[in-house]
């Protein structure tokens, strides 16, 4: 729970950044060829069939999927041009049809990682398509995607330090226009999965799980979504901890229209550390567990629980 | 500390509704509720699997020479109740400096699947403060500090993970250490990964060890993720990441093993104290990949202000690890810092 703790060091982290370009130093040339064996991606329709660094270059533009990630081992780094704006960063962005994604990672592929620099995805199906094994993505912005910002469908994926959901300028308004992801981040019937310290705002569903087993959901924010801001439905032995849904006085978000927290029919869940207020139903909602049986409920700050004892032991 | 303004939210909005007298109602019941083990004293062994809970502060002196609380069982959550304090003042597991005083606690590698809520407790004083030998084990919300060796020791495991956690030399609000009499300190290491595989830190703080904060020797495909670590206020830290054998900061010795394919990012070398200060490198080294370690994906981290900042030994060309969208002040090689 330490939501202070994760902006301030988002925020030392990125001023320190900042200065040091400031200064002018620091930030380097390349020294070695050998570090780029790759052309650079410039074009969307691209399939990466071996292992390696590949850095994508400008925006990009998609009528279908835009990268596929076919081969173990590859390192995605989208190089961001940085803005004071966030819809002003460097985007890949498609055409919103069905079954497209800006990143896919393929069955069977191991160990992608993707450095997103703060970029921009939207416009696809799903912003990211883990269905890999032993993924990780981090920083970077999911925006506007029809069905998800992220779809764990994999085993082991890793994200963090993103947002998910109605991008926003830095004066106020969405980056794009309408309809709202339907899942920020979208956990289906993987395993061992984890997101951490990202934040889901302006979505149907901030986190949705749907049978995934033994997947992390921590340090996460989730708010101003339409309906709820958690939904696990189906899975079992998850650990939710540490998480805010609804109101944050640090950043713009509002409680979600729906439950902050609602525990469907997970089991043997671990759910402690979490603080929910402000939402339009319970803050955390237990359905049909009156008693705290099914899953582990403590140490948890909901204004609203459906039950005492999800915020107590 | 250092962590000091991290659960002042949540810790105002918990005081504000125990204050309304709402939220802390006791579980309504029955059939199933687990039942909660109290653990009431150090030299406890937990052998079955079940839901525990820490009631109280707990000292070596109830069990000399013995581990405070050893866990054997699988599928254990141990609770550290908080006693509504933070910082200095919050719940301790306290050991005497020594090593007579072997770890505080300490997942034997019988146990599989352990679930730690710290509640911002201090376990001190202690060889080591978790020593983490079983496997897939996540701890939460917990300081290690003034602990003699290690604060928290990940060894031989697969899968584990721990978070939100200070180590190092917990302060108070004025900067003040939490055990200047009684307790020693600083620890030699503020986290050790110790031939462990597919584990993670994240969102941590270590500051203020002997050593290194974060040490990785002979480890491999773990995560290394949103840590900040560096000196404390007038304190030391030869090295905030140290990657490689070496347990001393000796950049041409060399070792074995070595480790490879570990993911480092978005980690710096600058700590917020819990007087609201930045300390913003000052140590011998920020990062060090030691000759032999490789495939290692090194990314979004920052330092400044280190000696070296970033230092790749002997991989001139930046090939033995892929190094890109890092900010040091000073690389060694240059191609650290690739964009």
């Amino acid at each position: 729970m330490n939501k202070l703790h994760q902006l301030n060091t988002a925020i030392a982290s990125r001023s320190i950044k900042i200065a040091m370009l400031a200064m002018g130093i620091a930030v380097g040339a390349a020294g070695s060829a050998a570090a780029l064996p790759n052309p650079p991606i410039t074009a969307c329709g691209q399939t990466i069939s071996t292992s390696g660094y590949y850095q994508v270059k400008g925006n990009l533009t998609a009528s279908g999927t835009c990268i596929t990630v076919a081969a173990s081992n590859v390192t995605i780094d989208i190089l961001n041009t940085a803005s004071s704006d966030p819809c002003n960063n460097t985007t890949i962005s498609g055409s919103k049809l069905s079954g497209s994604a800006g990143i896919h990672i393929e069955p069977k592929v191991k160990n992608t990682f993707i450095q997103g620099e703060n970029s921009v995805i939207t416009n696809f199906d799903y912003g990211i398509e883990d269905e890999g094994t032993n993924s990780s993505g981090d920083d970077i912005n999911l925006s506007n995607n029809l069905t998800a910002g992220i779809a764990l469908l994999g085993t082991g994926g890793s994200f963090s330090n993103f947002f998910s959901g109605a991008l926003q300028h830095s004066s106020g308004g969405n980056c794009s226009l309408p309809p709202p992801q339907e899942f920020g981040v979208y956990l289906d019937g993987g395993s061992g999965s984890q997101i951490f310290n990202g934040i889901t705002a302006g979505n149907d569903y901030g986190v949705f799980e749907s049978g995934s087993t033994g997947s992390t959901v921590a340090l996460m924010l989730s708010g101003s979504n339409i309906a709820d801001g958690y939904q696990f439905n189906g899975g079992s032995k998850n650990y939710i901890y540490d998480d805010l849904a609804g109101t944050d006085s640090f950043i713009p978000l509002s409680g979600n229209d729906g439950f902050g927290i609602n525990i469907i029919s997970d089991t043997n869940d671990l759910i402690t550390d979490n603080t929910a207020g402000g939402n339009t139903d319970y803050d955390i909602n237990a359905a049909g567990d009156s008693t705290c049986t099914s899953n582990t409920y403590w140490f948890n700050f909901a204004d609203m629980p459906s039950t005492p004892c999800i915020n107590s032991k | 500390m250092i962590r000091g303004q991290q659960n002042k939210s949540v810790r105002w909005i918990a005081g504000a509704m125990l204050a309304m007298g709402i939220a802390f109602a006791n579980a309504s019941s029955a059939k199933a509720a687990p039942i909660i083990i109290p653990v009431t004293k150090c030299g406890t062994t937990i052998s079955k699997a079940g839901f525990y809970q820490v009631t109280q502060n707990l000292s070596s002196t109830q069990a000399p020479g013995k581990d405070c609380i050893d866990i054997s069982a699988s599928n254990v959550i141990l609770d550290i109740l908080s006693n509504g304090e933070s910082l200095c003042s919050g719940r301790l597991i306290k050991g005497d400096s020594t090593t007579k005083s072997p770890v505080g606690i300490h997942i034997l590698s019988s146990a599989k699947n352990v679930f730690i809520q710290g509640q911002n407790s201090n376990i001190a004083g202690w060889e080591t403060g978790i020593e983490d030998d079983g496997s897939y084990a996540i701890a939460d919300d917990f300081n290690v500090t003034n602990n003699v060796n290690v604060g928290l020791l990940l060894k031989g495991v697969t899968g584990s993970s721990f978070s939100n956690f200070f180590s190092g030399i917990l302060q108070d609000t004025s900067g003040a250490d939490c055990f200047p009499v009684g307790i020693q300190g600083p620890q030699f290491y503020g986290v050790e990964f110790q031939n462990t595989t597919g584990s993670q830190i994240f969102n941590a703080i270590s500051a203020g060890n002997g050593i290194y904060g974060v040490w990785s020797t002979g480890s491999s495909s773990n995560r290394i993720s949103l840590v900040n670590s560096g000196p404390a206020t007038g304190g030391v830290q030869a090295a905030s990441f140290w990657f490689g054998c070496n347990s001393k900061p000796n950049p041409s010795a060399s070792c074995s093993p070595h480790g490879k394919s570990n993911l480092v990012y978005d980690d710096t070398t600058t700590v917020l104290t819990s007087t609201g200060q930045f300390i913003n490198g000052g140590g011998q080294f920020g990062f060090v990949f030691e000759k032999g370690e490789t495939g290692y994906i090194v990314t979004d981290n920052a330092a400044a202000n280190n000696f070296i900042d970033m230092y790749a030994i002997g991989d001139s060309t930046c090939t033995a690890n892929s190094y890109f969208f890092n900010f040091a002040g000073f690389a060694v090689p240059s191609c650290i810092n690739k964009q």
